[in-house]
């Protein structure tokens, strides 16, 4: 199945944003990797079994693109990651603490974090996406948890 | 409050900014360019980043000149453009004054003062060693030359290639995620690269 990139931009644009902004942390760059995830997608013309699956090639293709622009030399100098933080209205003064420390993290455990957290992916369902075996997408989001216990402390309960 | 609870309530903040529009049709979308260069000038940083041509032909008022520069190891045609705010801006188009790609840069002096680069800066980063991804493999681009990188890593994640050019080498160090840099003198060493570029 395909859907119009419209309708999949409407709901799925920002949720791209953020996967592109948790891997870069730089707001130019995530928007750059939304208009490239999207062009991709019609320039692909793949067909894709369900919804679900369209929303995982989308954030996937996202966080690729995204590790490539972080890993270029000539990575973009415009709109400064703290710069973005402070334009954000944040619910609570906490939940900057929170982003910021989870996009702290080692980019191999913070991508983990955001899939399973946000988008509510299984640890089996992360490991397709990211192309990883079981074993390594659970240990990843094992330690990964384990460092934001350790820096949010009581902020952050056990919950595995 | 779950840990999930907070953390949707967090990252729910972040957002794409008011001026973002998603462009949607195919052929006002232009594919954007990635730099792997290192060449800098000892007193001069160049700062080059990349963007829609479609969007700098659009705001771009200066005088433009057209330069032949390598694309993926053939020639092809670069607008360059001087803008209003002193970045400049270039536009790569095919035979068929297609635009292929674009971008643009800006250069910073010891004293922290922006400048626009000259052709030349320009031409010299496009016409520096870069790297692409194409039907899934790696390829490192440097004039005519294309190298296939797939079985050119070590164990450490890293290809070491030479290139030549008349009289003078180029000693290009390129790591598994297409980041790369070079010398005249001699390979870039793992120290030498960005940390990222190994998590």
């Amino acid at each position: 199945m395909r859907l119009p990139v419209s309708k999949l931009a409407e709901k799925y644009q920002e949720n791209v944003f953020r996967a592109a902004f948790s891997v870069s942390r730089n707001p130019d760059d995530a928007e750059d990797v939304v208009q490239d995830t999207f062009l991709k997608y019609m320039e692909s013309g793949r067909q894709f079994e369900s919804e679900e699956h369209i929303k995982a090639w989308l954030l996937r293709t996202a966080m690729n693109r995204s590790k490539d622009m972080v890993h270029s030399f000539w990575h973009r100098n415009r709109g400064s990651f703290e710069e973005y933080m402070d334009s954000v209205s944040f619910e609570e003064p906490c939940d900057r603490e929170l982003v910021e420390t989870v996009l702290s993290l080692p980019e191999k455990y913070r991508i983990p974090i955001y899939l399973f957290y946000y988008e509510d992916y299984s640890v089996k369902e992360i490991a397709g996406i990211l192309k990883l075996p079981e074993s390594t997408a659970k240990s990843r989001l094992y330690r990964g948890r384990k460092m934001l216990k350790d820096i949010l402390k009581e902020d952050w309960t056990d919950d595995e | 409050m779950t840990n999930k609870d907070k953390f949707k309530r967090a990252f729910s903040a972040l957002h794409t900014s008011d001026s973002f529009t998603l462009e949607q049709e195919d052929t006002t979308m232009t594919k954007k360019i990635r730099f792997h260069k290192t060449a800098v000038a000892a007193c001069t940083a160049l700062a080059i980043f990349a963007g829609t041509a479609t969007c700098y032909a659009a705001d771009a008022g200066g005088i433009q000149r057209t330069v032949q520069v390598w694309l993926h190891g053939d020639q092809t045609t670069a607008v360059i453009t001087v803008g209003d705010d002193s970045v400049t801006h270039y536009s790569i188009t095919d035979k068929n004054g297609k635009q292929l790609q674009g971008g643009g840069g800006v250069a910073i002096d010891e004293d922290g003062k922006e400048r626009a680069l000259t052709d030349s800066e320009i031409q010299e980063h496009l016409d520096s060693p870069s790297t692409d991804t194409i039907g899934g493999k790696l390829y490192l681009f440097y004039k005519d030359q294309k190298t296939d990188l797939t079985d050119k890593f070590d164990a450490d994640g890293l290809a070491y290639i030479t290139l030549k050019d008349g009289d003078k080498t180029l000693y290009v160090t390129v790591a598994e995620n297409g980041g790369l840099q070079s010398s005249t003198k001699c390979y870039p060493q793992k120290s030498d690269l960005p940390q990222e570029w190994f998590e």
